[in-house]
């Protein structure tokens, strides 16, 4: 355990006080970043897609189910995968439960994947996911989220000199190697429908989809914080396969 | 929605760059703040401690803290939970909301952390995903009034 000191509750209070007026500032600039966000110009959407749901085949217009807002996680999900990402699965985890209340904020959050549309409605209910979601590989490849598999054999090498451990543990844990599972990237990107127009408002990748960490904002508030030293993200499992995971979940379907 | 200003993928290219480093700023604050957080030392609870962290007030205490607050014009979030609790403002308020951490260390238990009001927007999922919407949180100067219970939205 970290190496720490015992102290009264005037000394915490007192170093708790400086933190708070810090805290705070980090509050502010996430509220100014907000508004810079929506400050950026808007990118018309002028191509056509083709989703397939679980309800038929959509286009992008049909998936804001009648909101003005679309907010869209691209879940590594490619089509040699047999499971989805488990790091993207723990962000679907976060992030499913809130999705009613998004409604209620004119929005409607979903997954696109690049994977057919039946193998992510089984891994769905294998999760016990309620978002909607949608298989649509030229769009996530348009966005820069899915690449084909002759252009990652261009660039895999660099990165399998010095691989990030998740790199290969996640590739594995979905059923592919490292080249299938670089084919997909994760992100998330924002649409709004306007008179009749669709734009594309944002995106971000990276560490910027911690916002859809639950646990990471948690744990950055826990006596031991991420306590992942250079492993980030290797202790991610699905829900349903930590050992302690109950077995009235349903047992998992790995194929 | 909002007027917008609307150009190509590439225009927008170098505005998007410009705010990613301001992101990445923020993240790296944030990481910062998450190791400060773990530097104050730790509080030891005594034995057979009464759960006494300041979130929640006896009725009495409560009306002394908000008798100001009776005589004035209650805010609509307050109006608004205080009816959906089936309780009155004065019994709402003496529980307040907050998240608190703990350690084991050997056999006694250290307090390390304490937050509450905006501090506990970590918690909320839906306001980070707000800020990244087009229209954002899009509350106006009533914040909160339009949760519901997950089962009580309206079709």
């Amino acid at each position: 355990m970290a190496k720490h000191r015992t102290g009264t509750r005037e000394e915490w209070l007192a170093a708790r006080q400086d933190l708070l007026l810090r805290e705070k500032e980090h509050t502010l600039l996430g509220d100014d970043l907000a508004r810079r966000r929506r400050e950026l110009p808007w990118v018309p959407v002028d191509r056509e897609y083709r989703f397939e749901t679980e309800g038929g085949p959509k286009s992008l217009a049909e998936l804001f189910d009648g909101r003005s807002q679309l907010l869209v996680y691209h879940f590594m999900f490619g089509p040699s995968y047999e499971a989805g990402c488990p790091t993207c699965s723990s962000i679907a985890d976060s992030f499913d439960g809130v999705v009613t209340h998004l409604r209620a904020r004119d929005a409607t959050m979903i997954c696109v994947s690049s994977a057919p549309i039946d193998t992510l409605a089984t891994f769905k209910r294998r999760m016990g996911w309620s978002f909607a979601w949608a298989s649509a590989p030229e769009f996530n490849a348009d966005f820069g989220f899915s690449y084909p598999e002759e252009q990652v054999r261009g660039w895999i090498d660099q990165v399998l000199a010095d691989p990030p451990p998740i790199l290969g543990q996640n590739a594995e844990a979905s059923g592919t190697d490292a080249v299938g599972y670089v084919t997909e990237s994760f992100g998330f990107s924002s649409f709004a429908a306007d008179d009749g127009a669709i734009y594309h408002t944002y995106s971000t990748t990276g560490r910027g989809v911690e916002f859809l960490m639950g646990y990471y904002g948690i744990l950055d508030r826990s006596p031991l914080g991420r306590d992942e030293g250079e492993a980030f993200q290797t202790w991610i499992r699905r829900h349903d396969e930590y050992e302690w995971a109950s077995s009235d979940r349903g047992k998992p379907s790995r194929r | 929605m909002t007027e917008h200003e609307v150009v190509s993928r590439e225009e927008r290219a170098a505005a998007r760059e410009r705010l990613l480093a301001r992101e990445k700023g923020h993240t790296r604050v944030g990481d910062e703040l998450a190791r400060e957080r773990r530097e104050p030392p730790w509080v030891r609870l005594e034995k057979q401690h009464t759960f006494d962290f300041g979130f929640s007030r006896s009725e009495a205490q409560t009306r002394g803290a908000v008798a100001p607050m009776l005589e004035a014009a209650t805010p609509p979030i307050l109006e608004h939970m205080t009816r959906e609790t089936g309780t009155d403002l004065v019994g709402y308020l003496t529980e307040a909301p907050g998240f608190d951490a703990f350690i084991a260390d050997g056999g006694s238990i250290c307090h390390r952390y304490s937050t509450t009001a905006r501090g506990l927007e970590f918690l909320t999922g839906y306001y980070p995903i707000l800020d990244r919407a087009p229209k954002g949180r899009d509350e106006g100067g009533s914040s909160q009034t339009w949760i519901r219970r997950h089962d009580e939205y309206s079709a």
